[in-house]
């Protein structure tokens, strides 16, 4: 009986300790020697968020920038001229825009979790794209605003209010806080644990963020990223049976998944690997969420033939 | 007629021109040789089914009231479309900021669709935004 709790702890531990190798360049429109300043190379959690390497990026590249006293604020990184959001963790990023493909369950997975190939992204230090981006400050007030109010919502739609997350103390919040700048099980956990069980209630939804490809609808040349989400009770209404995967999805995006059991077109990605759609829902918010409480999920679509 | 961005009555006016969350080619190279009736089933997945949802403004603490308080909002419109609004209604200067919250709890991030919050936060059938002039439940 110990083992589904040691697999449970097994697999936190797995998600909280993945990361991506990150190689990441100066764009050339910043560099005074044009293409010739060194890539700075970098293992970072799946979990944690870009914006926390800016202080040592910019320290790194400062003296190849060609205006070396550009205002902090104007950073900003993108893979393949796509600009990247600063409030998607790295993991998310990384499973939406790679193209990398997924770990599928069964025996392979395993092996190879973690991609050997580092990810090159670009480094931007003027035009930052205020239409898809926040201007972020140097004390990182806003990076951490984007974070809280992402951990209460998560918060309203697991218990119908914001009071857990709202009544924690000013030390727990900035515990909260410094365990994602620190990237720190021992700080996060107790907190995670506090906002997963609240006191006198029980869980009421289970707050997961659906970020699917799509055409725009005037540009046919250009792809997006549309997200979804849903009320998604804890046990199917009908039968009180567990809330899974499959029927979490058939309910939010039944066009995609018209079975609960199996993923014909579109297959939803976690943490890099394929979830097995007889998963428990609620299992993964408690054991695998990220770091503001979300099951963040890519869905991809299959190759046929 | 022409679409002019004053004349709403009760409804906040699309902003025409949202920025869509671009996707990157590495990823998108599959989307290309989708069969249609994947392509049709992964364009309806998760869409709303009505075009307009109903959005109740409320002032918080010394904020502004509006004359009107509860607008039509096409669902597929970003949260920043509301923040325009307001800030367009409230005069609100340019060096001034509006926040707005929803439920009185969570500030979403700007991108995030409205259709998708009333979907999941509505209360009878009214997406509720408060608004206040400086920060509010930090």
């Amino acid at each position: 009986m110990t083992s589904s709790r040691d697999l449970q702890a097994k697999l936190q531990k797995t998600v909280w300790n993945g990361s991506i190798p990150l190689e990441i360049r100066l764009a050339n429109a910043d560099c005074r020697t044009y293409d010739e300043s060194d890539p700075y190379l970098i293992q970072f959690p799946r979990l944690s968020y870009l914006a926390l390497l800016i202080p040592g990026l910019r320290s790194f590249f400062s003296s190849f920038l060609i205006h070396p006293d550009v205002s902090p604020d104007e950073t900003w990184l993108s893979y393949q001229g796509v600009p990247l959001k600063w409030q998607y963790p790295l993991g998310l990023l990384y499973d939406l825009y790679s193209g990398s493909e997924p770990a599928y369950p069964k025996g392979e997975a395993e092996e190879k979790d973690e991609p050997s190939q580092p990810w090159k992204l670009t480094i931007h230090f003027t035009d930052l794209p205020l239409e898809h981006l926040i201007r972020l400050d140097v004390e990182g007030k806003h990076l951490h605003d984007l974070f809280i109010n992402n951990v209460k919502e998560a918060d309203f739609l697991r218990n119908g209010t914001g009071k857990t997350v709202m009544s924690l103390s000013k030390e727990d919040s900035t515990q909260l806080w410094e365990s994602v700048k620190q990237h720190k099980f021992s700080l996060f956990s107790p907190i995670n644990q506090k906002l997963l069980s609240p006191q006198g209630t029980s869980l009421r939804h289970l707050p997961i963020r659906l970020y699917l490809p799509s055409k725009p609808r005037d540009d046919k040349s250009n792809r997006s990223i549309r997200v979804v989400q849903g009320l998604v009770p804890l046990t199917l209404s009908s039968s009180r049976q567990t809330q899974t995967v499959g029927t979490a999805l058939n309910q939010v995006l039944k066009p995609l998944f018209p079975s609960t059991r199996t993923a014909l077109e579109a297959q939803p990605i976690l943490h890099g690997a394929v979830l097995p759609l007889s998963t428990s829902l609620e299992d993964l918010v408690r054991v695998t969420p990220y770091l503001d409480g979300w099951l963040h999920i890519a869905i991809k679509m299959r190759h046929m033939g | 007629m022409s679409k002019s961005p004053e004349a709403t009555g009760d409804r906040i006016p699309d902003n025409d021109d949202p920025a869509e969350a671009p996707l990157t080619m590495a990823a998108s190279m599959i989307l290309a040789s989708l069969p249609r009736d994947a392509s049709t089933a992964l364009e309806e997945a998760g869409e709303l089914a009505v075009q307009k949802v109903t959005i109740r403004l409320h002032p918080i603490g010394s904020a502004p009231q509006l004359t009107q308080r509860q607008f039509k909002l096409s669902s597929n419109q970003p949260f920043s479309t509301i923040i325009r609004f307001l800030r367009r209604k409230l005069a609100v200067k340019e060096h001034e900021s509006v926040f707005c919250y929803v439920n009185n709890v969570f500030a979403p991030s700007l991108d995030e669709g409205v259709g998708q919050l009333w979907r999941c936060f509505k209360t009878n059938d009214e997406l509720v935004v408060g608004y206040a002039m400086s920060p509010a439940f930090g």
